[in-house]
């Protein structure tokens, strides 16, 4: 099981990795030609924004576990150890089913797509609108491992070993 | 009862340690459900459109950019010319903290990077010299407040992307207002360091200061390349934050040559999941922020603010004095999204300049990041100096005063935030 998640988390971060390196190369474009040509080319900005909304929805997964997606801890802090790990259970449950229930209608905003096509790449919007999918899904596949995490006592470094940076 | 429904949950998950962003989803959806019978399929929609704006591209860039030259090792060169500069005065390591603070602020847009940053490589250094280990993470802590401030900044992206006022102007904005809140504190440092006998360190010659300026060059460069983009009108602050990642990644890996090829991905990759989370927050914070809208809170916030007082200067103590006890106890980027709005129409009703008003918001929700009990930069100092909370806490209030102190210097005298922007782009409107 380990495995396979572990397996899911490399491609996850891999596609994170040419999502990110697309953006920039995007707005690279889009600068240069603004710069240097007569007709800057309209896909640049599109593909940015395309390429934004994949980075949330493949990383918001990953960012239950690195502890990315901040939460406050003042009241968990002065709890008895034994309450305050079912507080972090119930918590990382509670992630996972936010991601769950929201699969329906993401899968529903990702059909409407199927109607609309963006004005310039000329791609349905489907593809676009999927990012909200993904974002479902991983919400709530990576709270579930979290949940896991916890319940079985699995060291947190096993997967994602990784340093927040907050804001 | 929608509102009891809405804030009743929403309270009950922060109390439990849900993460804030997910506080916000599941609140909203027991909204969805139980009260309005809205199908959930609005989630999506409206978590999409708070997200699919051209100006939060700026947040991943930017990110990346600071993580870029972080991983280059730009640290330990700012600090070496900071040191140059104000190390000989009493109190030199303590100035040195901030004025490197101040440097790192011009190439990271948020607090606790700079913190972890400055601290990892100060508070030790600061320790060996002989100063009080709390004194240092103090200090560390207090100083990591002016990253946010100095563009970039990661929160005026979102306030840019959640009133519409332009970031470039936001960023204008918080230039002086860092410069004072820096300078402030650099003072405050000086009186604790004559008053306790601090050390100071011998002054290392001008060759020293001009040689640790070339070595913190290329780093320096890129807070002139992301202001300079910006005051040129020829790059967007979106397009700058990518720019400054290309350079980010030559000046690591080429100049300064402190990450190779193969350090490249993980750092993209870290950024990313960062700004992940902070997107995360931004899309579900939209959908709150939409139910908050239908139920007319804002309207009724101001109202009832508005009808305490509808004299200016009041309202501008009273949103300080809201926003000082909220960043107290409450993740700051969210405080922001959710309080933003509605304080925005107090302001512009009576008559604060709405660029004004988010620079004052901002430098408030970021204090909040050193107070106690929810003050996250205290933490990861005490954290990194090992010490109790306690003793920082003790440590940090002469430096909470100076930093109030400047608040309501930026607070009261708009010029100080709008003079630069106004200059720049013209007045607003």
């Amino acid at each position: 099981m380990v495995d396979i998640l572990k397996k899911l988390e490399r491609l996850i971060k891999w596609a994170i990795f040419m999502v990110f390196s697309v953006m920039i190369v995007a707005v690279v474009v889009q600068v240069f030609a603004r710069t240097f040509m007569s007709q800057p080319p309209l896909w640049t900005e599109e593909v940015s924004r395309l390429t934004l909304m994949y980075i949330l929805g493949l990383g918001v997964g990953a960012s239950v576990l690195t502890g990315d997606l901040v939460n406050v801890d003042l009241a968990l802090m002065i709890m008895p150890k034994p309450v305050r790990r079912f507080c972090e259970l119930f918590s990382a449950a509670l992630v996972s089913l936010f991601g769950f229930i929201l699969i329906p209608g993401a899968w529903e905003f990702t059909k409407l797509g199927t109607m609309q096509t963006s004005p310039s790449l000329g791609l349905q919007m489907q593809y676009v609108f999927a990012s909200m999918l993904f974002f479902a899904v991983l919400l709530g596949v990576f709270g579930l491992v979290k949940f896991l995490e916890i319940l079985f006592g699995i060291p947190e470094t096993e997967l994602t070993p990784h340093t927040p940076t907050k804001v | 009862m929608g509102i009891t429904i809405l804030f009743t949950t929403f309270i009950l998950c922060l109390i439990i340690g849900v993460p804030v962003a997910i506080c916000l989803g599941i609140s909203s959806a027991a909204y969805l459900v139980f009260y309005a019978d809205i199908p959930l399929v609005v989630f999506p929609q409206k978590i999409f459109a708070g997200v699919d704006t051209f100006v939060l591209l700026c947040i991943p860039g930017f990110i990346l950019a600071g993580n870029l030259m972080n991983g280059g090792g730009i640290t330990d060169r700012i600090i070496r010319f900071a040191s140059a500069g104000v190390g000989w005065i009493r109190g030199g390591l303590g100035l040195t903290n901030v004025a490197g603070s101040m440097l790192f602020a011009g190439i990271s847009g948020t607090a606790v990077a700079e913190a972890a940053s400055i601290g990892a490589v100060m508070i030790p250094g600061m320790k060996k010299e002989g100063y009080p280990v709390s004194f240092a993470a103090a200090i560390t802590a207090a100083a990591s407040t002016v990253g946010p401030i100095i563009p970039p900044s990661v929160p005026m992206i979102i306030v840019g992307a959640l009133s519409g006022v332009s970031v470039g102007r936001m960023f204008m904005a918080g230039a002086i207002p860092g410069l004072l809140l820096g300078l402030g504190m650099m003072v405050v440092c000086y009186v604790l360091a004559v008053k306790n006998n601090y050390p100071r360190q011998a002054w290392q010659g001008w060759k020293e200061l001009w040689h640790s300026f070339l070595g913190a060059f290329w780093a320096l460069m890129l807070t002139a390349l992301i202001v300079g983009g910006m005051l040129s009108g020829t790059v967007t602050p979106t397009e700058t934050a990518v720019l400054a990642c290309v350079y980010a990644f030559v000046v690591g890996v080429y100049l300064y040559k402190g990450i190779t090829f193969s350090d490249v991905p993980k750092i993209v990759i870290d950024s990313a999941i960062t700004s992940a989370a902070l997107l995360a927050l931004v899309g579900i914070a939209n959908v709150f922020g939409w139910i908050m809208a239908n139920e007319e809170i804002p309207q009724t916030i101001a109202k009832a603010m508005l009808s305490v007082s509808t004299n200016k200067y009041l309202i501008i103590l009273l949103i300080n004095v809201l926003l000082l006890i909220v960043g107290m106890f409450m993740e700051t980027i969210a405080a922001l999204i959710i309080l933003f709005p509605p304080l925005l129409a107090v302001a512009t009703g009576v008559g604060i300049d709405p660029v004004h008003f988010a620079t004052f918001a901002v430098l408030n929700l970021m204090i909040g990041l050193t107070t106690p009990p929810v003050g996250v930069c205290l933490f990861v100092c005490a954290n990194i100096a090992k010490v109790p909370l306690s003793s920082v806490i003790r440590q940090i209030f002469p430096f909470l005063t100076g930093n109030i102190f400047v608040l309501l210097l930026v607070s009261f005298i708009p010029q100080l935030s709008l003079w630069l922007p106004n200059l720049i782009f013209g007045a607003s409107r």
